[in-house]
Protein backbone atom coordinates (compact mmCIF):
# COMPACT_ATOMS: atom_id res chain seq x y z
CA UNK A 1 0.00 0.00 0.00
CA UNK A 2 1.14 3.29 -0.89
CA UNK A 3 0.61 5.42 2.27
CA UNK A 4 3.48 5.74 5.05
CA UNK A 5 2.89 4.38 8.13
CA UNK A 6 2.69 8.38 9.62
CA UNK A 7 -0.29 8.81 7.05
CA UNK A 8 -2.31 5.75 8.02
CA UNK A 9 -2.03 7.30 11.66
CA UNK A 10 -3.37 10.69 11.15
CA UNK A 11 -6.08 9.28 8.83
CA UNK A 12 -7.01 6.62 11.74
CA UNK A 13 -6.95 9.05 14.37
CA UNK A 14 -8.97 11.84 11.85
CA UNK A 15 -11.28 9.51 11.24
CA UNK A 16 -12.16 8.53 14.82
CA UNK A 17 -11.76 12.38 15.96
CA UNK A 18 -14.41 13.56 13.62
CA UNK A 19 -16.84 10.28 13.79
CA UNK A 20 -15.79 8.83 17.07
CA UNK A 21 -13.99 6.01 18.80
CA UNK A 22 -15.92 2.98 17.05
CA UNK A 23 -15.33 3.80 13.67
CA UNK A 24 -13.40 2.00 10.84
CA UNK A 25 -11.67 3.04 7.89
CA UNK A 26 -10.57 1.48 4.68
CA UNK A 27 -8.04 2.66 2.17
CA UNK A 28 -9.40 1.31 -1.24
CA UNK A 29 -8.69 2.57 -5.12
CA UNK A 30 -5.31 2.79 -6.70
CA UNK A 31 -3.49 3.52 -3.43
CA UNK A 32 -3.77 -0.22 -2.81
CA UNK A 33 -1.59 -0.48 -5.91
CA UNK A 34 1.69 -1.01 -5.47
CA UNK A 35 2.58 -0.44 -9.44
CA UNK A 36 0.54 3.02 -9.06
CA UNK A 37 1.26 6.31 -8.89
CA UNK A 38 -0.13 9.25 -6.94
CA UNK A 39 -3.56 9.39 -7.11
CA UNK A 40 -7.01 10.07 -4.71
CA UNK A 41 -6.71 8.73 -1.48
CA UNK A 42 -10.34 6.70 -1.39
CA UNK A 43 -11.47 5.87 1.76
CA UNK A 44 -14.46 4.04 3.33
CA UNK A 45 -15.21 4.81 6.68
CA UNK A 46 -17.79 2.25 8.34
CA UNK A 47 -20.14 3.41 11.58
CA UNK A 48 -21.97 0.56 13.37
CA UNK A 49 -24.66 3.69 14.76
CA UNK A 50 -26.47 5.63 12.62
CA UNK A 51 -24.43 9.19 11.92
CA UNK A 52 -25.97 12.64 12.15
CA UNK A 53 -24.57 15.02 9.75
CA UNK A 54 -22.89 12.64 8.16
CA UNK A 55 -22.38 14.73 4.78
CA UNK A 56 -20.67 17.98 7.24
CA UNK A 57 -19.01 15.63 9.04
CA UNK A 58 -17.21 14.12 5.80
CA UNK A 59 -16.65 17.65 5.06
CA UNK A 60 -14.60 18.03 7.96
CA UNK A 61 -12.43 14.76 7.67
CA UNK A 62 -11.76 15.75 4.03
CA UNK A 63 -10.96 19.55 5.25
CA UNK A 64 -8.85 17.73 8.62
CA UNK A 65 -6.86 15.52 5.99
CA UNK A 66 -5.63 18.40 3.93
CA UNK A 67 -4.73 20.20 6.22
CA UNK A 68 -2.43 17.84 8.07
CA UNK A 69 -1.36 15.81 4.81
CA UNK A 70 -1.06 18.49 2.32
CA UNK A 71 -3.19 19.31 -0.25
CA UNK A 72 -4.65 16.34 -2.07
CA UNK A 73 -7.75 14.71 -3.72
CA UNK A 74 -9.21 13.13 -0.88
CA UNK A 75 -12.58 10.77 -1.38
CA UNK A 76 -14.28 9.58 1.76
CA UNK A 77 -17.68 7.74 1.61
CA UNK A 78 -19.24 7.19 4.77
CA UNK A 79 -21.54 3.89 5.45
CA UNK A 80 -23.81 3.58 8.53
CA UNK A 81 -26.20 0.96 8.98
CA UNK A 82 -28.57 3.15 7.11
CA UNK A 83 -27.00 3.28 4.03
CA UNK A 84 -28.65 1.74 1.26
CA UNK A 85 -25.14 -0.85 -0.02
CA UNK A 86 -24.07 -0.27 -3.43
CA UNK A 87 -21.72 -2.06 -5.30
CA UNK A 88 -18.85 0.79 -4.65
CA UNK A 89 -19.51 0.12 -0.95
CA UNK A 90 -19.16 -3.53 -1.66
CA UNK A 91 -15.51 -3.50 -3.74
CA UNK A 92 -14.30 -0.55 -0.99
CA UNK A 93 -15.02 -3.30 1.47
CA UNK A 94 -13.83 -5.97 -0.40
CA UNK A 95 -10.14 -5.06 -1.57
CA UNK A 96 -10.20 -1.94 1.03
CA UNK A 97 -7.26 -1.92 3.35
CA UNK A 98 -8.16 -1.42 7.14
CA UNK A 99 -5.57 0.67 9.03
CA UNK B 1 -1.59 39.75 -24.39
CA UNK B 2 -3.84 39.69 -21.83
CA UNK B 3 -6.09 42.91 -20.73
CA UNK B 4 -4.53 42.36 -17.68
CA UNK B 5 -0.92 42.79 -18.38
CA UNK B 6 0.84 45.59 -17.66
CA UNK B 7 -1.38 46.92 -14.68
CA UNK B 8 0.34 47.17 -11.22
CA UNK B 9 -0.43 44.48 -8.84
CA UNK B 10 -2.87 46.71 -6.70
CA UNK B 11 -4.68 47.65 -9.94
CA UNK B 12 -4.63 43.88 -10.68
CA UNK B 13 -6.32 43.23 -7.10
CA UNK B 14 -8.64 45.80 -7.55
CA UNK B 15 -10.16 44.80 -11.24
CA UNK B 16 -10.52 41.18 -9.42
CA UNK B 17 -12.26 42.36 -6.73
CA UNK B 18 -14.92 43.90 -8.47
CA UNK B 19 -15.31 40.88 -10.47
CA UNK B 20 -15.70 39.27 -7.02
CA UNK B 21 -18.30 41.93 -6.24
CA UNK B 22 -20.15 41.11 -8.77
CA UNK B 23 -20.19 37.25 -8.30
CA UNK B 24 -21.39 38.14 -4.95
CA UNK B 25 -24.38 40.36 -6.27
CA UNK B 26 -25.55 37.21 -8.31
CA UNK B 27 -24.76 34.43 -5.42
CA UNK B 28 -27.05 36.45 -3.56
CA UNK B 29 -29.92 36.97 -5.94
CA UNK B 30 -29.63 33.45 -6.39
CA UNK B 31 -29.40 32.33 -2.93
CA UNK B 32 -32.68 34.51 -2.46
CA UNK B 33 -34.52 32.89 -5.29
CA UNK B 34 -33.61 29.48 -3.91
CA UNK B 35 -34.25 29.49 -0.34
CA UNK B 36 -37.41 31.06 0.38
CA UNK B 37 -38.52 27.27 0.69
CA UNK B 38 -37.08 25.17 2.96
CA UNK B 39 -35.54 22.53 1.01
CA UNK B 40 -35.29 18.47 1.76
CA UNK B 41 -35.31 15.38 0.51
CA UNK B 42 -38.65 15.34 -0.95
CA UNK B 43 -38.13 19.24 -2.56
CA UNK B 44 -34.91 17.49 -4.37
CA UNK B 45 -36.82 14.29 -5.66
CA UNK B 46 -39.49 16.71 -6.96
CA UNK B 47 -37.00 18.71 -9.00
CA UNK B 48 -37.64 15.66 -12.07
CA UNK B 49 -40.89 17.15 -13.03
CA UNK B 50 -40.19 21.02 -11.65
CA UNK B 51 -37.37 22.49 -14.40
CA UNK B 52 -37.66 25.65 -13.61
CA UNK B 53 -36.79 24.84 -9.57
CA UNK B 54 -33.96 22.99 -11.08
CA UNK B 55 -32.63 25.59 -13.45
CA UNK B 56 -32.58 27.62 -10.24
CA UNK B 57 -30.86 24.98 -7.96
CA UNK B 58 -28.35 24.76 -10.86
CA UNK B 59 -27.78 28.68 -10.95
CA UNK B 60 -26.82 29.06 -7.07
CA UNK B 61 -24.31 25.80 -7.42
CA UNK B 62 -22.56 27.44 -10.05
CA UNK B 63 -22.44 30.82 -8.66
CA UNK B 64 -21.32 29.35 -5.29
CA UNK B 65 -18.81 27.60 -7.18
CA UNK B 66 -17.51 30.61 -9.30
CA UNK B 67 -17.09 32.80 -6.47
CA UNK B 68 -15.29 30.35 -4.54
CA UNK B 69 -12.87 29.83 -7.14
CA UNK B 70 -12.60 33.26 -8.71
CA UNK B 71 -11.68 34.17 -4.42
CA UNK B 72 -8.97 31.29 -4.15
CA UNK B 73 -7.74 31.27 -7.21
CA UNK B 74 -7.13 35.15 -8.86
CA UNK B 75 -8.22 37.08 -5.42
CA UNK B 76 -6.43 35.70 -3.10
CA UNK B 77 -2.72 35.44 -4.70
CA UNK B 78 -3.91 38.95 -6.54
CA UNK B 79 -3.97 40.16 -3.14
CA UNK B 80 -1.15 38.76 -1.84
CA UNK B 81 1.11 39.94 -4.69
CA UNK B 82 -0.25 43.50 -3.96
CA UNK B 83 1.10 43.14 -0.40
CA UNK B 84 4.52 42.78 -2.18
CA UNK B 85 3.98 38.88 -1.22
CA UNK B 86 4.71 36.06 -3.04
CA UNK B 87 1.54 33.68 -3.64
CA UNK B 88 1.91 30.19 -2.76
CA UNK B 89 -0.11 27.05 -3.33
CA UNK B 90 -4.15 27.43 -2.27
CA UNK B 91 -3.52 26.47 1.14
CA UNK B 92 -0.62 28.56 2.13
CA UNK B 93 -2.45 31.75 0.36
CA UNK B 94 -5.62 30.75 3.04
CA UNK B 95 -3.61 30.49 5.89
CA UNK B 96 -1.93 33.61 5.16
CA UNK B 97 -5.42 34.87 5.08
CA UNK B 98 -6.68 33.67 8.24
CA UNK B 99 -2.88 35.21 9.67
CA UNK B 100 -3.98 38.68 8.23
CA UNK B 101 -7.85 38.02 9.43
CA UNK B 102 -8.89 37.99 6.30
CA UNK B 103 -10.59 33.94 6.06
CA UNK B 104 -12.18 33.14 9.35
CA UNK B 105 -11.10 29.73 9.30
CA UNK B 106 -8.84 27.57 6.47
CA UNK B 107 -10.69 24.92 7.05
CA UNK B 108 -14.70 26.07 6.85
CA UNK B 109 -12.99 27.21 3.23
CA UNK B 110 -11.81 23.91 2.72
CA UNK B 111 -14.92 22.41 3.32
CA UNK B 112 -17.22 24.62 1.14
CA UNK B 113 -14.52 23.23 -1.72
CA UNK B 114 -15.05 20.11 -0.79
CA UNK B 115 -18.92 20.37 -1.09
CA UNK B 116 -18.70 22.71 -4.37
CA UNK B 117 -16.73 19.69 -5.67
CA UNK B 118 -19.36 17.21 -4.72
CA UNK B 119 -22.31 19.34 -5.41
CA UNK B 120 -20.77 20.23 -8.71
CA UNK B 121 -18.79 16.93 -10.69
CA UNK B 122 -19.90 14.34 -8.26
CA UNK B 123 -23.48 12.84 -8.90
CA UNK B 124 -25.30 12.45 -5.42
CA UNK B 125 -27.41 10.14 -5.99
CA UNK B 126 -28.96 10.15 -2.52
CA UNK B 127 -31.76 13.09 -2.12
CA UNK B 128 -31.26 13.33 1.88
CA UNK B 129 -27.52 13.88 0.90
CA UNK B 130 -28.09 16.32 -2.25
CA UNK B 131 -30.45 18.37 0.24
CA UNK B 132 -28.22 18.46 3.10
CA UNK B 133 -25.07 19.40 0.68
CA UNK B 134 -27.31 22.53 -0.93
CA UNK B 135 -28.32 23.16 2.82
CA UNK B 136 -24.85 23.50 3.84
CA UNK B 137 -23.91 25.56 0.57
CA UNK B 138 -26.29 27.93 1.68
CA UNK B 139 -24.81 28.84 4.98
CA UNK B 140 -20.85 28.33 3.40
CA UNK B 141 -21.75 31.48 1.08
CA UNK B 142 -21.54 33.64 3.89
CA UNK B 143 -18.43 32.61 4.46
CA UNK B 144 -17.78 33.31 0.98
CA UNK B 145 -19.62 37.08 1.16
CA UNK B 146 -17.62 38.08 4.17
CA UNK B 147 -14.30 37.09 2.70
CA UNK B 148 -14.85 39.45 0.23
CA UNK B 149 -16.11 41.62 2.54
CA UNK B 150 -13.13 41.24 5.02
CA UNK B 151 -10.89 42.00 1.91
CA UNK B 152 -12.31 44.67 0.92
CA UNK B 153 -11.87 46.20 4.32
CA UNK B 154 -9.04 45.47 4.50
CA UNK B 155 -7.89 46.93 1.33
CA UNK B 156 -9.11 50.23 2.95
CA UNK B 157 -7.77 50.20 6.19
CA UNK B 158 -4.49 48.48 5.57
CA UNK B 159 -3.42 49.08 2.38
CA UNK B 160 -5.10 52.96 2.66
CA UNK B 161 -6.96 52.51 -0.37
CA UNK B 162 -9.41 54.72 -0.93
CA UNK B 163 -13.71 53.94 -0.42
CA UNK B 164 -14.58 55.65 -3.89
CA UNK B 165 -12.23 53.15 -5.98
CA UNK B 166 -13.72 50.05 -4.05
CA UNK B 167 -16.58 48.12 -4.90
CA UNK B 168 -18.94 48.56 -2.11
CA UNK B 169 -19.76 46.02 0.56
CA UNK B 170 -21.85 42.57 -0.03
CA UNK B 171 -25.36 42.21 2.08
CA UNK B 172 -25.06 38.60 3.54
CA UNK B 173 -28.60 37.22 3.25
CA UNK B 174 -30.53 38.00 6.48
CA UNK B 175 -31.64 35.05 7.70
CA UNK B 176 -27.84 34.14 7.72
CA UNK B 177 -26.62 37.33 9.32
CA UNK B 178 -25.17 37.12 12.68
Amino acid sequence: MRLTPDTCRVIKESVQDVFGPTATVRVFGSRTDDEARGGDIDLLVECGEPVKDRLKKTLALTARLQIRLGDQRIDIIVADPQTKSQSVHEVARRTGVPL
Amino acid sequence: MSAAAGLLPIERFVRTLDIVWREGGHLSYSWHRLFPVPIDAAWVTALAKEPEAAERMDAFVSRFGRMQDTIADKLLPRWLQALAERPGSQIDNLNRAEQLQVVVSVSSWLEARKLRNRLVHEYMEDAEEFAEGLNLASRYSVILMDTYNRVREFALHRMGLSETTLPAMLVLPAPLRG
